[in-house]
């Protein structure tokens, strides 16, 4: 296994190098490097979309080079990465026409590779799945399940309608890392050790590169407390994660009090 | 023209063997191609070897090899699959793949199917039929591509050592011996 790219130290942590971007983009490591604006605006929207359509992107480019990395991977867990690929390349095309739609451009704003940067300095399958599908793209179901209101009540429905036929394929996408994971440690417990691992990494890695509440962004915005976004409980249960994960999940979110009756 | 179910299974499992290389070469352009259009067309078509490579191997257990097992093509095959996935810049892999590659598997698929039983070999027929029907959506797909990027044309000739490469092949597959197992 060895991923064709060097590494470098940001903030004391290691991270993988980018993978391939046009000299349109700028890259960045922090969050306070990005633009970002709380509101709706028009230029808010296109800076939105173009984040997305950057990290879809790199979800591309994760489950592609897990492909690469592990030829001796069960056939099943491949073609459910291969399918997992072809998705994300489709959204990142779809997102990249609405940009389009919306007079926006490639390289409109500086995007940030994190995603990559951490998931590709883990060396196993179960380590790269817990974080990219169990955790990324799971948090991903969250984000998604509360922004395709936002934008409808923003009075653009397309956007909403591309955003609720992506959430139905991460879904997926959640559920078959969820399964596979589960079968590998059915298999050979040490695989949670590893999970357990990779799941460290990005806990240390997150907060060591989180920027401060207070902080300006390079638009001069205030950077207010991070706000985890609502857990899309149901989203999470057809990803396949149990009652007492989801229940957990709440309990971080700081939601204890309010945990739905259906899973108390 | 009848072969044995031992020869068939051979040439299926080469078959599933071009397929993962195929998938594996468009895998590992994704996050070494920078232009975000090319990015994009690779992740979209490698599902597609994905699910050739899925069909070919389950037939592969239907024609008593285990399941989803690959046998490696023959050496000046591979020689061309890695020249294949040796190319680096972005029209290179373009013009390589779409413009050399898939003609010439699709000339061992046409080949296959004007030697296969279709009363006999019906199944396998199948497959082979349907990845040349997707074959012609991925080599539209890249039309378009290149017709917006112009600057993704050019290829540097990728094709046409491909294709030179192909020109002396006497053979593909890698049949197995009297003396090797009949379950891999």
């Amino acid at each position: 296994m060895s991923v064709p790219f060097g590494t470098r130290e940001v903030e004391g942590v290691t991270l993988r190098d980018g993978p391939a971007r046009e000299d349109c983009f700028e890259c960045v490591d922090a969050d306070a490097e990005m633009h970002d604006w709380p509101e709706m605006s028009e230029i808010a929207r296109r800076e939105r979309l173009h984040r997305h359509m950057n990290n879809e992107c790199g979800a591309l480019e994760i489950a592609s080079q897990c492909l690469v990395d592990f030829p001796e991977a069960p056939w099943g867990l491949r073609l459910n990465l291969a399918r997992q690929a072809a998705d994300e390349a489709r959204h990142a095309a779809v997102l990249r026409r609405r940009i389009d739609q919306l007079y926006g451009y490639k390289g409109e704003f500086p995007v940030n590779n994190f995603e990559w940067a951490i998931t590709m300095m883990v060396d196993d399958l179960p380590g790269r799945l817990a974080i990219e599908n169990r955790t990324f793209e799971a948090g991903l179901i969250d984000i998604l399940g509360s922004l395709r209101d936002v934008w409808r009540e923003a009075g653009d429905s397309t956007t909403a309608d591309v955003l609720d036929a992506m959430l139905a394929d991460e879904i997926n996408h959640v559920r078959f890392g969820n399964r596979w994971i589960r079968e590998m440690t059915e298999k050979d417990p040490t695989v949670l050790l590893k999970v357990a691992k990779a799941i460290r990494k990005l806990a240390t890695a997150i907060q060591a590169l989180a920027s401060e509440a207070g902080e300006e962004n390079a638009v001069g915005v205030t950077i207010g407390k991070r706000m985890a976004p609502a857990v899309y409980v149901q989203g999470r249960l057809e990803a396949d994660f149990t009652e007492e994960e989801v229940k957990e999940v709440l309990r971080l979110a700081g939601f204890r009090s309010i945990i739905p009756h259906e899973l108390g | 023209m009848i072969s044995t179910v031992r020869q068939r299974a051979d040439t299926v499992a080469t078959f599933r063997y071009i397929n993962v290389r195929l998938m594996e070469t468009l895998a590992a352009w994704v996050p070494t191609t920078a232009e975000l259009e090319a990015k994009i067309l690779f992740g979209r078509h490698l599902w597609d070897f994905a699910q050739h490579t899925d069909l070919f191997g389950n037939r592969a257990g239907e024609l008593r090899l285990a399941r989803h097992i690959s046998r490696r093509a023959s050496a000046p095959f591979v020689a061309i699959l890695d020249r294949l996935a040796a190319f680096d810049e972005t029209d290179s892999r373009i013009d390589g793949f779409y413009n050399g590659f898939l003609s010439i598997l699709e000339n061992l698929y046409i080949h296959d199917l004007e030697e296969a039983d279709e009363l006999l070999e019906e199944p396998t027929i199948r497959i082979v039929k349907r990845a040349l029907w997707d074959f012609e959506r991925l080599q539209a797909d890249c039309r378009d591509l290149v017709a917006e990027f112009p600057q993704l044309s050019t290829g540097n000739g990728a094709s046409c050592e491909l294709k030179a490469m192909a020109e002396s092949l006497s053979g593909f597959v890698d049949f197995r011996s009297d003396q090797e197992d009949f379950k891999q």
